[in-house]
C-alpha cells in the first residue's frame, strides 16, 4: 500500500488537496442547482417569447429526478401589460434513466391553474426589446362585406340624390319661361319703332296739310315712307306667327324631355341587385375576422414556439462537428422530449369563464428524431364547453397542423352584426355550436368553420339619419321568419393572407327583405318626382303663355291699326293726288290717330 | 506598475517551476495536444482533463497545448472525421460500442461521433511522437527559460518580502511610539 501511495507518477497531493474541493464544487452544484437552472429556464423562456418570463420558486429533487416551479408568468410580447399565460404550479418527472444517457426525457408534466391572458402590474417587455410592429395584416380578409357594405351605402346615398335638379324637362321649361318674353320683346321694341315713324310721318302729313303747294317735292318720299312702314309692319305680324308657332314646337320639345326625365328617374333610382352573399360577408365578416385572426395568431406563436429549429441550431447543424453514428439497436431520439403534459387552467370566452384540461403527448423540438407527431386533447367546461383536438406533425419536411374544434353550446351575449351607424342587425343571446376543422401545411391553410345558433332573435335596424323614409317596420319582416343563425365559412390561403368565403341564411334573407323595403321607397319616390317635375313645367309655363297671349294681342292690335290707317293714307294719297284737302283730313285724321296713342 | 499587470502572467508561470522534467513537460504537451484535438462538451474531454490535473504532467504545457491545439482543431475536423469514420466501421469496435452505448453515463462519451473518435484518435496516435519529439527540444531549450522564470519569480518574492518586512517594521514602530 506504501508502495504505491509513493508512486511518483500520480500528484497524490494534488489530488488530495482537490478531493475536498471536488466535493464543495458538488455541495455548490447542489446548492445553485435550483437558481441556476430556473435562471437558465427564465433566460432561455424569454429569448424564445421574446418577454419576461417569472419564475417564482424552483425545486429539484435529484432522489426523485422531480422539477416543481410555481407562480409561472410569461409576458404577451405584443401588449406588455398582460400575460400570455400565468401558471400556479408546474411539476415535471424526469426519467433518471435516460438522462444518464445523454436525454432530457419528461416523462410527465403537470401544469396547474394555467390562467390565459391575465393582466400584469408592470411591463412585460425586455430591457432594449421592442415591441414588434403588429402588421394589420390587409390582406387578412379585408375585402370581406365590402361589397355588402357598397349596396347599402349606395343604396342609402340614392334616397337622398337630388335628382329633382338634374331633371332636363324642369329645366327647359325655365329656358323658355325666359326666352319667349324676350321674344315678344323684341318684336314689341319693332312695334314700338314703327309708332315712332308714324308719328313722325303724321308730323310731315299736318306739314302738308297746311302749305300742300310749298311742300309737293315731300309727297313722293312721304308716300314711299308709308309703304315701308306697312311692310314693315307686315313683317312683324309674321315674325308674331313665327313666335307663336315656335312656341308650340317648344311645349313639344317639353313634353319629349318629360319622357326623357321619367326615364332617367327610373334609371337613377334603380336599385342595384345585391346577392345575399355580398350582404352576408358585409354582417358576419368582420367579427369572423376577428375571431381567425386571434386563431390564426395563437398558431403561428405555437407554431413559432414548437419551431423544429432555432436559427443557432439550424446554423449548429448545417456546421456539425462530425456524424453520430447510430449503432445496431438503438433508435434516434430527441434529446429533449415531454412524453405527456397536462395542464389544466381557466380561460375566458366573450368575458365568460372557463376551465379545461388538456393533455399533450410527444413535444420535442427535434420532431424528426421522434416517431409520434405532437397531439392535443383539451375538454373545457363552463361557458364554454369545448373538445378540440390538435395534431402538430414536424416529422416531413413541411410542418402539418390539424385542428379540431367542437364547442357545442357556447354562451352567446346579444350582439349586433354590421356596421350599428349604417345597417346591422341586433342579434339575441343564445347558445351556438361551433365546428372547426382546419389543416395547415406549412405556411397554407385550408378548413371550414360551422357556426349555428338557433332559436335566436334577429332583427335589422338602420339609425334615424340613413333611414329616410323607410320604416323600421318596413324591415323588421326580413328577418322575421328566421329562427336560426346559420354561418359556414370556408378558410383557404396562407397564414398571413387567408381568404374566407363565407355562406349564411342571415344574408339572403335580410337583402330580399331590404330590397323589398328599399325598392318600395325608391319606387314611391319615382313617381313622385315624374309628379313634381310635370307640376314644376306647368307652373313655369302656364303663367308665361298667360303673359304672352296678353302680349301677342297687344302688338296684334297695334300692328292692325297703324296697318288699316296707312292703307287708307296711301289710297288717298295714290288716289287723289289733286285733292289736296282730302289729303289733309286724311293726314289730320292719322295724325290724330298716332297723337292719341 | 508593469509587473503588477504582469501579475496573472507570474501566477501561470508558476506551474512551469513544478513537474518540469523535460519528460514532465513533454508528457504534458502530449497530453494537451490531445485533449485540444477533441472537440469538447463530452465526457472523453472532462475525463482527459481530470487525468492532466490529477497526473504529474506539466499543467504549463499541458494547458497551453490545449489552448493553442483546441484554436486550430476545428481545421482538422475533416481529417478527424475521417479516422473516426474508419475506426467505428470497424466491426469489433462498432460492436462493442454499440454495446457500451447502452450502457447509462457511457453516451455522455459521445462514442458515437466521428470527430470524437477521430480526434481520440488521432491525440492518442500523436502523443508518444509528440513526447519523443519533444523531449530533446526541452531538454536543450528549456533549461535558460527555467531559469529566467524562477529568476522572475524570486524577485518576485524578494520584493513581496521586503513589503511584508516594513510594514512590519512600521507596525513595529508605530507600536513603540504608543
Amino acid at each position: 500500500m506504501k508502495s504505491f501511495l509513493q508512486f511518483r507518477f500520480i500528484r497524490w497531493s494534488y489530488v488530495a488537496s482537490r478531493l475536498p474541493i471536488l466535493a464543495l464544487i458538488l455541495l455548490a452544484m447542489w446548492l445553485s442547482l435550483n437558481p441556476g437552472l430556473r435562471w437558465l429556464l427564465i433566460y432561455s423562456g424569454q429569448s424564445a417569447i421574446g418577454a419576461k418570463v417569472e419564475i417564482g420558486s424552483l425545486q429539484t429533487n435529484l432522489s426523485s429526478s422531480r422539477v416543481e416551479l410555481t407562480d409561472v408568468a410569461v409576458a404577451d410580447p405584443q401588449r406588455p401589460m398582460s400575460n400570455l399565460f400565468e401558471i400556479d404550479s408546474a411539476e415535471f418527472d424526469l426519467e433518471t434513466a435516460a438522462a444518464l444517457r445523454k436525454r432530457l426525457v419528461i416523462h410527465e408534466g403537470r401544469l396547474s391553474g394555467v390562467q390565459l391572458h391575465t393582466q400584469r402590474t408592470t411591463s412585460g417587455q425586455l430591457e432594449k426589446a421592442e415591441i414588434e410592429e403588429t402588421s394589420d395584416q390587409p390582406g387578412l380578409s379585408d375585402k370581406i362585406g365590402q361589397m355588402g357594405e357598397e349596396w347599402v351605402n349606395s343604396t342609402l346615398d340614392k334616397l337622398e340624390t337630388d335628382v329633382e335638379s338634374e331633371l332636363h324637362s324642369i329645366r327647359l321649361a325655365k329656358e323658355l319661361k325666359e326666352r319667349w318674353p324676350n321674344d315678344y320683346k323684341a318684336v314689341e321694341r319693332q312695334a314700338d319703332d314703327l309708332k315712332d315713324r308714324g308719328e313722325q310721318l303724321a308730323d310731315v302729313i299736318e306739314q302738308l296739310s297746311k302749305k300742300p303747294l310749298d311742300h309737293l317735292d315731300k309727297i313722293e318720299p312721304t308716300m314711299v315712307q308709308l309703304d315701308r312702314i306697312r311692310q314693315d309692319g307686315l313683317r312683324l305680324k309674321n315674325d308674331l306667327q313665327r313666335i307663336r308657332q315656335q312656341v308650340q314646337q317648344d311645349k313639344l320639345a317639353i313634353e319629349q324631355a318629360k319622357r326623357h326625365d321619367e326615364q332617367y328617374i327610373k334609371e337613377k333610382l334603380r336599385l342595384d341587385s345585391l346577392d345575399g352573399q355580398s350582404l352576408t360577408e358585409y354582417l358576419i365578416g368582420p367579427e369572423l375576422h376577428e375571431r381567425l385572426t386571434t386563431t390564426l395568431g395563437w398558431i403561428r406563436w405555437v407554431r413559432a414556439m414548437t419551431s423544429t429549429e432555432t436559427e443557432a441550431q439550424k446554423q449548429a447543424e448545417s456546421q456539425p462537428r462530425g456524424k453520430n453514428i447510430l449503432f445496431p439497436g438503438m433508435l434516434i431520439q430527441p434529446d429533449v422530449l415531454i412524453k405527456t403534459l397536462i395542464v389544466d387552467g381557466t380561460g375566458t370566452i366573450d368575458e365568460q369563464p372557463f376551465t379545461f384540461l388538456a393533455d399533450i403527448h410527444d413535444i420535442t423540438h427535434q420532431s424528426k428524431k421522434h416517431d409520434q407527431p405532437i397531439t392535443v386533447n383539451l375538454k373545457a367546461q363552463g361557458s364554454a364547453e369545448m373538445y378540440a383536438k390538435a395534431i402538430l406533425d414536424r416529422r416531413g419536411d413541411v410542418a402539418t397542423e390539424q385542428v379540431l374544434i367542437e364547442i357545442p353550446a357556447l354562451v352567446q351575449q346579444a350582439r349586433t352584426l354590421g356596421n350599428p351607424e349604417k345597417l346591422a342587425v341586433n342579434v339575441g343571446r343564445g347558445k351556438a355550436h361551433i365546428r372547426a376543422n382546419l389543416t395547415f401545411e406549412d405556411e397554407n391553410v385550408v378548413g371550414r368553420i360551422e357556426f349555428r345558433q338557433a332559436n335566436v332573435q334577429m332583427e335589422p335596424s338602420l339609425p334615424e339619419a340613413e333611414r329616410k323614409e323607410i320604416l323600421l317596420t318596413d324591415l323588421k319582416p326580413a328577418l322575421q321568419h328566421v329562427s336560426n343563425l346559420d354561418i359556414q365559412a370556408d378558410i383557404s390561403g396562407t397564414l398571413l393572407k387567408p381568404k374566407i368565403k363565407v355562406h349564411s341564411n342571415l344574408g339572403p334573407q335580410l337583402a330580399a327583405g331590404l330590397k323589398q323595403a328599399f325598392q318600395g321607397e325608391l319606387d314611391a319616390r319615382q313617381v313622385q318626382l315624374s309628379q313634381l317635375a310635370h307640376q314644376k313645367i306647368e307652373e313655369e309655363l302656364q303663367q308665361a303663355e298667360q303673359d304672352l297671349l296678353t302680349k301677342h294681342q297687344d302688338i296684334l292690335q297695334k300692328l292692325e291699326i297703324g296697318d288699316k290707317e296707312l292703307a287708307m293714307i296711301k289710297s288717298d294719297i295714290t288716289g287723289k293726288i289733286g285733292g289736296s284737302d282730302q289729303l289733309l283730313r286724311a293726314g289730320q285724321k292719322l295724325f290724330n290717330n298716332f297723337r292719341k296713342r | 506598475m508593469i509587473l503588477r499587470f504582469l501579475q496573472p502572467v507570474l501566477h501561470f508561470l508558476k506551474v512551469f517551476s513544478k513537474d518540469n522534467s523535460p519528460q514532465q513537460l513533454a508528457s504534458g504537451l502530449s497530453m494537451g495536444t490531445m485533449i485540444g484535438l477533441i472537440p469538447k462538451g463530452n465526457l472523453i474531454a472532462v475525463l482527459l482533463t481530470i487525468v492532466l490535473f490529477a497526473f504529474r504532467f506539466n499543467l504549463g504545457t499541458g494547458l497551453l497545448s490545449i489552448f493553442l491545439v483546441s484554436m486550430f482543431a476545428f481545421r482538422l475536423d475533416p481529417i478527424m472525421h475521417g479516422f473516426g469514420e474508419r475506426i467505428l466501421h470497424l466491426d469489433s469496435i462498432y460492436l462493442n460500442f454499440a454495446e457500451w452505448h447502452k450502457l447509462p453515463i457511457v453516451p455522455w462519451l459521445s462514442l458515437d461521433n466521428t470527430v470524437v473518435v477521430g480526434g481520440l484518435a488521432l491525440g492518442l496516435a500523436v502523443w508518444f511522437p509528440v513526447y519523443h519529439l519533444s523531449t530533446p527540444l526541452f531538454i536543450r531549450y528549456f533549461p535558460p527559460v527555467q531559469a529566467k522564470i524562477e529568476k522572475l519569480l524570486r524577485k518576485k518574492k524578494a520584493k513581496h518580502a521586503s513589503g511584508e518586512t516594513n510594514e512590519a517594521n512600521s507596525a513595529s514602530v508605530q507600536g513603540a511610539r504608543a
